[in-house]
C-alpha cells in the first residue's frame, strides 16, 4: 500500500509544480502592464507630442497667410515643366499625402518611395538619406529636381509674378514682389520664400489620435473596463511584442514612431537597382547646400544650427535610410525608401530574420518570433491608422486656384 | 520630449583607464531623453584634484548591443575655466545601453574613461 501512496504523492507535487510554473510562465493578461511598459506607452502616445518645434530659419513658418499661400503652391500643377505635377501629385491628401506607388512618379519615373509628410515638421532631417534640413528647404528640392517637377526658379518666379491672386498673397507675406523676373538674386529670394510658404502648409499636417492611442489615453486613465474593449487580446499582444521582445521601438519611439534618423536594416535594394548608400552620402552634400540652416537664405543668422553642425557620418551609416512613422502604417503601402516592399507581413519577416545587409551592416538581429506572434504584430500596426488632426479646409486644393 | 525609462547613468567622477585623470560629466539636459540635441560639460582633473586646462577633449558613443555610433559628432567647443570644457552635440536616438568614451590629451599624453548610460 505504501508504494501507491507514495506515487500519489510525487504525482500530486508534480501536478503542482508543473501547475505553479505554467502559473509563472503564462503570458501576462492583454491589459497588465508593469510601470517601465506604461510610460513605454506613454511615450508613443499622440498625447505626449508637443507642439510643433519652432523653425527659427522660416519667419512666417507660423503665419496663416504664408499657409495659405503654401496650400496654393502645393497643389497647383503649373509649378512644374509640363503643367501637371504639384506638390500634391505625389503628396495627396486622401492617401494621407502619400501616393500608393513604389517610387514617386513625376515628370519621370523616380528612384525614391514618397514619405508621407504628415508630421514631418518634426524632423531634423527631410528625405530618406535626410539631405535636406528644413522643411522650406526640403520643399525647393523637388521643384527644380528634373524628374520632379522638372521647372526652375525663374519659370515659378514669373507664374507668381504674372497671377494677381499669387501676386496679392504673396506680398501681404512677404513684401514686393517688385519686377524682378530677370534678376537672379531676387529671382531665388522668390523661390525660397515659395519654400517658406510651403512649409508653413505643412506644419499644419499633424496626425489625429489612433484606436492606439485611446487604448493608451483609458490605461492612464486607469479606465480598465474602457481599455480591455479599445484593443482586442491579438492587438495588445503584438503592442507587448512592438515595445519589448521585437524591439521596435528601439526606433520606433516617440509619439510619431520615429526617432528621425538613419538605420541599416539590410532592406534590399529595389530590383535591378543598386543598394543605395543612404545618409552616409547625404552629410556632405547638405553641408554645401545654399539653402541649408546656415545659409545667407535662413531668416536666422543667429541660429544654432545643432543638427547641421554636429551632423556625423561614418561606415555605420552606410545604407542607412531614415526610419518613417509608423502613424497609418497599414493604410499607407508600399514601404522602405524604393517601395520594396508591399505589406506590414514582408516587413516584419524582413526583421524578424534581420538577414545580413548588401551594403554595410544590419542593425538589427534575428528575433525568432512565432507566427503567432507575427500575425500580433501586424494586428498592432493596424491600430496606429488614424486621420489627421488638420481641419479639413486644408486637405484639398484651395478653391480659388485657377 | 520624451523621459528616459529606467534611467540609470553613471556620471560622477571616474578615473581615467591609466588613471591619469578624474573625469565627470553634466548634462544640460536632465533627465537625458532621447531625440533631443544637447550640451555636456565635461570636467577634467588631475588625480590629486587640479583642475586641468588646455586639453584636448573628444568624446565618441555607440550602443555596444547594436553596433551603431551616436547620431551626431559631439565637439568639445569651448573651455569655460575650472577644468570644464563644453562639449556641444549630443544625442541619443533609442533608449537602452549607451557608451561614452571620453578622451583627454594634455602635452602630448593621453588617457580615457568610457561611462555607461542606460536610457
Amino acid at each position: 500500500m505504501q508504494f501507491p501512496r507514495k506515487i500519489g504523492a510525487i504525482l500530486a507535487i508534480t501536478i503542482l509544480l508543473v501547475g505553479a510554473a505554467l502559473w509563472f510562465m503564462r503570458p501576462p493578461a492583454p491589459g497588465a502592464w508593469t510601470e517601465a511598459e506604461i510610460e513605454l506607452l506613454r511615450s508613443l502616445w499622440i498625447g505626449s507630442l508637443p507642439p510643433v518645434p519652432a523653425d527659427p530659419g522660416n519667419a512666417v513658418a507660423d503665419d496663416a497667410r504664408a499657409a495659405r499661400l503654401g496650400q496654393r503652391l502645393f497643389f497647383d500643377t503649373r509649378l512644374s515643366a509640363n503643367g501637371e505635377v504639384a506638390c500634391a501629385t505625389c503628396h495627396q491628401p486622401e492617401r494621407l499625402f502619400t501616393d500608393g506607388l513604389d517610387v514617386a512618379q513625376g515628370i519621370a519615373r523616380g528612384e525614391r518611395h514618397t514619405m508621407s509628410i504628415v508630421g514631418a515638421a518634426y524632423s531634423p532631417w527631410m528625405f530618406w538619406d535626410g539631405r535636406k534640413d528644413s522643411l522650406w528647404s526640403q520643399a525647393l528640392g523637388p521643384l527644380e529636381n528634373p524628374i520632379e517637377h522638372g521647372g526652375n526658379r525663374k519659370q515659378y518666379a514669373e507664374i507668381l509674378a504674372a497671377d494677381e491672386q499669387y501676386r496679392t498673397e504673396y506680398e501681404a507675406v512677404f513684401g514686393a514682389l517688385g519686377g524682378m523676373t530677370d534678376h537672379e538674386p531676387a529671382i531665388t529670394q522668390v523661390f525660397v520664400n515659395m519654400g517658406k510658404a510651403i512649409a508653413a502648409y505643412e506644419r499644419l499636417l499633424i496626425p489625429a489620435d489612433s484606436r492606439f492611442d485611446r487604448y493608451v489615453q483609458a490605461l492612464l486613465a486607469d479606465d480598465e473596463r474602457q481599455f480591455d474593449s479599445i484593443l482586442s487580446d491579438d492587438e495588445a499582444a503584438g503592442l507587448r511584442l512592438f515595445i519589448g521582445d521585437a524591439q521596435c521601438i528601439n526606433c520606433h519611439n516617440g509619439p510619431l514612431f520615429t526617432n528621425n534618423e538613419f538605420h541599416n536594416t539590410a532592406v534590399l535594394p529595389a530590383r535591378g537597382k543598386l543598394p543605395s548608400m543612404g545618409r552616409v552620402a547625404a552629410v556632405r552634400e547638405t553641408r554645401a547646400d545654399p539653402f541649408n540652416c546656415l545659409g545667407r537664405f535662413s531668416d536666422d543668422p543667429d541660429a544654432n544650427c545643432a543638427e547641421l553642425r554636429f551632423a556625423r557620418t561614418g561606415d555605420d551609416l552606410i545604407g542607412a535610410h531614415k526610419t518613417p512613422s509608423l502613424r497609418n502604417v497599414a493604410l499607407t503601402a508600399p514601404y522602405m525608401h524604393a517601395g520594396q516592399m508591399n505589406s506590414l507581413v514582408e516587413i516584419i519577416e524582413q526583421y524578424d530574420r534581420a538577414p545580413l545587409a548588401l551594403v554595410g551592416h544590419n542593425e538589427a538581429n534575428p528575433l525568432n518570433l512565432s507566427r503567432n506572434e507575427r500575425k500580433q504584430l501586424e494586428a498592432f500596426l493596424h491600430t496606429l491608422s488614424s486621420p489627421l488632426a488638420t481641419s479639413p479646409e486644408w486637405l484639398a486644393a484651395p478653391t480659388a486656384v485657377r | 520630449m520624451l523621459a528616459a525609462v529606467g534611467l540609470a547613468q553613471e556620471h560622477g567622477a571616474k578615473s581615467s583607464d591609466k588613471e591619469m585623470f578624474l573625469i565627470s560629466y553634466e548634462s544640460g539636459l536632465q533627465p537625458i531623453s532621447i531625440n533631443r540635441i544637447h550640451n555636456w560639460v565635461v570636467h577634467v582633473e588631475t588625480s590629486d584634484g587640479s583642475p586641468v586646462a588646455g586639453a584636448t577633449i573628444t568624446l565618441i558613443g555607440g550602443m555596444p548591443d547594436h553596433d551603431h555610433g551616436l547620431p551626431t559628432l559631439p565637439l568639445a567647443t569651448r573651455y569655460l575655466g575650472d577644468g570644464d570644457y563644453l562639449v556641444e552635440g549630443m544625442k541619443f536616438h533609442m533608449n537602452g545601453w549607451w557608451q561614452i568614451t571620453i578622451s583627454i590629451t594634455v602635452a602630448g599624453s593621453s588617457d580615457s574613461v568610457t561611462f555607461d548610460l542606460q536610457l
